[in-house]
């Protein structure tokens, strides 16, 4: 990698937090024209050092439990759960990078100066500034077991399969970009979201692939029944194989794992440098992807909640790009889901969809304002409050998850197989529940923002917004369920009524947020707040 | 009549002060231009005026409608067209105005009829059911402006509203502005055009460092800058400082030998 290569890769990440600041009052007060690059790279490099120290430290804890027991088993599964995890991550945050640097012509404008911009600019970028960070997830496992094994070799291929994992995910990201990104304004709505759900039950079959029947405690056994050449060969299933478990075969085999392990390396480099020059040339052309594509509609006008409505809905599934993000938080549930069943005493399909509300309320919260980008200067010229946009917005959220939400529960019928009325209870309670979080949610983002801003994209509510509306979004639900189990132990003297005691808690606090909307504290007029 | 009165606005980015206690009062029925350079504060001035940007501090009120104080009132009465149009990409022009009318509450009949005559004046018919994030610079400047407009607003706040129109669209938007201020509505535009701010606005306010340099038509400029014989750029270079261009020239072409 030379140093033009990496100073372009820093020039594209500069700007992205440029465009994504630039409004903050922070920015404006800090930062003069002379420091401007320095005030970014210090913003980079804080946000790499606090994700690297973040989940080292988060996965120091998880592991730590194994550690204590000496339990190599439970930490190798662990670990292949980690790699899971770190892959998932991977895509998700490849897809963001690219998107931004897609819709903010980003790269573009690197056309009109007289330089050959290295292909790999767009990954190394990505990779250098921000995915390697996630790299720190795997390292805990790694030295734990190095210390319980004293197999050095662990530390070298985890850290090598993290690598593997994350150039995998950005694959992925890239595959779904090439295939989605170029020809984005040239579909229907209807024809995108057919497209998006293929993509996304693909990579739920493969998430299923690894994870079922393998829910946790069951990885191993899982793992260990499978054939030999699967366990080794199947990336990145052989994670859990190879990584961790190469201390107990003789030394051929663990020089033949070694070359197997580079062998992936090559495979995957390769494929690499089939799909970085279709990356680079969407990304370099991006103002050109024009469609000459009609789209007849009448003049028309209608309320206030379904004009917000029909707006968002085209936004988000005429992008393939926007629609990826309604689908991803889903992902991310799937492995609580297939647990149902194998935690007992817990109505462990209701926590799965405890789950649903946890990480698609905060996905979408972000999403549901980040789908604005330019927009976002029209609607603050426009007479409309911000607990209009929180309401309209979160109705949006509402109908989206209700329709996920419905599904879990049909299938968690099915599963079970039988369907009640407390099926149609726990949806209720979770679609009430999901609406109050999502409200808060996008409230809080709202509030943060600064006035005047004039394009919103994941960076613009701060470094950690995700982690911000994911810790917001846990205590309301605590908050939610402790009260209910608090309600269920005083009337009932049994917390397993618990469920039944959540929907009026969550309904009494609908009504307090729509009687004191200033629990929104989103400034409804910001300027007067200042 | 509208009236616009700005008082005492100030707007600090950090220790960079953008508006220096800005003191205008705008009176209906005109055009009124913004001048100034690159970075002399027109856009954040045009923003306060919208009630897009809060001022740090100082106040503007419109017909006696403070802008601080009720934004929303401002705004329902607004029309601004943003230096670069700011527009959803992956709606139809239709599908925009139809957004905007829904939040203005306008009558379909009307805004279909307002919709037909904006667009065969300004040649975007062609465009109407194509997604904005498809068209040229132009045409999304000309959507912009159709969708500032559409609500029939008191105030028209233009900040470089002619970037990228063609010279029939640019005349057609011209006579339109002097139009629309004859029934007593305002136009307030900023450029850097001298000819159109000469040949439109009826006042004009010459905006340097956040500071006001220079406020009246041009026989009032002329006074102020002390040159009777000065067209618009001669009074703007004077007031504004830069008028001894002949230096810098030289050092210019000396550089490029």
């Amino acid at each position: 990698m030379n140093n033009k290569t990496l100073f372009l890769s820093k020039l594209i990440m500069v700007e992205q937090r440029y465009l994504a600041l630039k409004d903050t009052p922070k920015f404006q007060q800090n930062v003069n024209s002379a420091n401007k690059e320095a005030y970014f790279m210090r913003n980079i490099l804080m946000s790499y050092l606090s994700n690297a120290v973040l989940f080292t430290m988060i996965f120091l804890l998880l592991d730590s439990v194994y550690f204590e027991e000496k339990d190599i088993a439970a930490l190798a599964s662990f670990g292949l759960i980690i790699f899971l995890y770190l892959f998932l991550i991977g895509i998700y945050n490849s897809i963001v990078f690219l998107n931004s640097i897609y819709n903010n012509n980003i790269m573009s404008p690197l056309k009109s100066i007289p330089i050959q911009v290295n292909v790999n600019v767009p990954f190394v970028s990505w990779f250098v500034y921000n995915a390697s960070s996630y790299i720190f997830v795997v390292l805990p496992s790694a030295v734990f077991f190095f210390i319980l094994t004293g197999d050095y070799e662990t530390i070298f291929l985890a850290l090598l399969y993290a690598f593997l994992v994350m150039m995998l995910s950005f694959i992925i990201s890239s595959v779904f970009f090439i295939y989605s990104g170029k020809k984005v304004k040239k579909h229907t709505s209807i024809r995108n979201v057919i497209r998006i759900l293929m993509l996304f039950v693909f990579l739920a079959l493969f998430y299923l692939l690894l994870e079922n029947p393998a829910y946790f405690g069951y990885v191993s056994a899982a793992i260990s029944s499978l054939p030999y050449y699967i366990r080794v060969f199947a990336f990145p299933i052989n994670t859990e194989y190879i990584v961790f478990y190469n201390y107990q075969l003789p030394l051929l085999f663990r020089i033949l794992e070694l070359f197997l392990s580079l062998l992936f390396f090559a495979i995957i480099l390769l494929i690499y440098t089939k799909i970085r020059y279709k990356i680079y040339e969407i990304l370099m052309t991006s103002e050109e992807n024009a469609s000459s594509e009609k789209i007849f509609s009448s003049v028309k006008t209608h309320g206030m909640l379904r004009a917000f409505l029909n707006k968002d809905i085209k936004s988000t599934f005429r992008k393939t790009q926007n629609l990826s993000y309604i689908f991803l938080p889903v992902l991310f549930v799937i492995p609580f889901f297939f647990a149902i069943g194998t935690t007992s005493g817990l109505d462990s399909a209701f926590f799965s969809l405890l789950y649903l509300v946890e990480f698609v309320s905060s996905f979408y919260a972000i999403f549901l304002l980040v789908v604005e980008g330019k927009g976002i200067e029209v609607l603050n010229s426009l007479p409309v409050k911000k607990s209009d946009i929180t309401f309209y917005k979160s109705i949006f959220g509402l109908i989206i998850f209700s329709v996920i939400a419905a599904a879990f529960v049909i299938v968690t019928a099915a599963i079970a197989g039988k369907a009640s009325i407390y099926d149609l209870f726990e949806f209720l309670d979770v679609t009430v529940l999901f609406y109050v979080i999502i409200s808060v949610n996008i409230s809080r983002l709202l509030s943060k923002l600064p006035p005047g801003t004039s394009n919103l994209n994941y960076y613009s509510f701060g470094t950690y917004p995700m982690l911000f509306i994911f810790i917001l979004s846990l205590i309301l639900l605590g908050i939610s369920i402790g009260v209910a189990i608090g309600l269920s132990l005083i009337v009932f003297h049994s917390m397993v009524y618990y469920v039944y005691m959540d929907l009026p808690v969550n309904i009494v606090i609908l009504i307090f947020m729509m009687m004191k909307p200033k629990i929104f504290k989103n400034n409804e007029n910001v300027i007067n707040s200042l | 009549m509208n009236t616009i009165e700005i008082n005492n606005v100030y707007k600090r980015y950090g220790t960079t002060i953008a508006l220096n206690g800005i003191n205008l009062s705008i009176s209906g029925g005109q055009i009124y231009g913004v001048l100034g350079p690159n970075g002399s504060g027109k856009t954040t001035l045009l923003k306060i005026i919208a009630g897009i940007l809060p001022a740090s501090s100082g106040d503007v009120s419109v017909n006696d409608i403070s802008v601080t104080g009720n934004p929303d009132a401002v705004k329902s009465i607004t029309g601004y067209i943003p230096e670069t149009p700011a527009l959803y990409e992956s709606l139809t022009p239709i599908e925009y105005f139809n957004f905007l009318a829904s939040v203005f509450k306008i009558d379909d009949k009307i805004l279909k009829e307002r919709i037909n005559a904006f667009a065969n004046a300004l040649e975007i018919g062609k465009y109407l059911n194509e997604f904005i994030g498809s068209l040229s610079f132009g045409t999304k400047q000309k959507v912009a402006i159709i969708g500032a407009l559409i609500h029939d607003p008191q105030i028209i706040v233009m900040d470089e509203g002619m970037n990228g129109l063609d010279p029939k669209s640019s005349k057609i938007i011209k006579e339109l502005l002097k139009d629309i201020t004859r029934s007593g509505k305002t136009v307030i535009f900023s450029t850097h055009i001298m000819e159109i701010a000469e040949t439109v606005c009826d006042t004009i306010s010459i905006l340097y460092n956040g500071n006001i340099a220079g406020t009246g038509d041009l026989s009032q400029l002329k006074a102020e800058a002390g040159s009777s014989n000065s067209d618009l750029e001669g009074i703007f270079l004077k007031l504004t400082g830069d008028e001894d261009l002949d230096n810098l020239l030289d050092s210019l072409r000396d550089s490029i030998k």
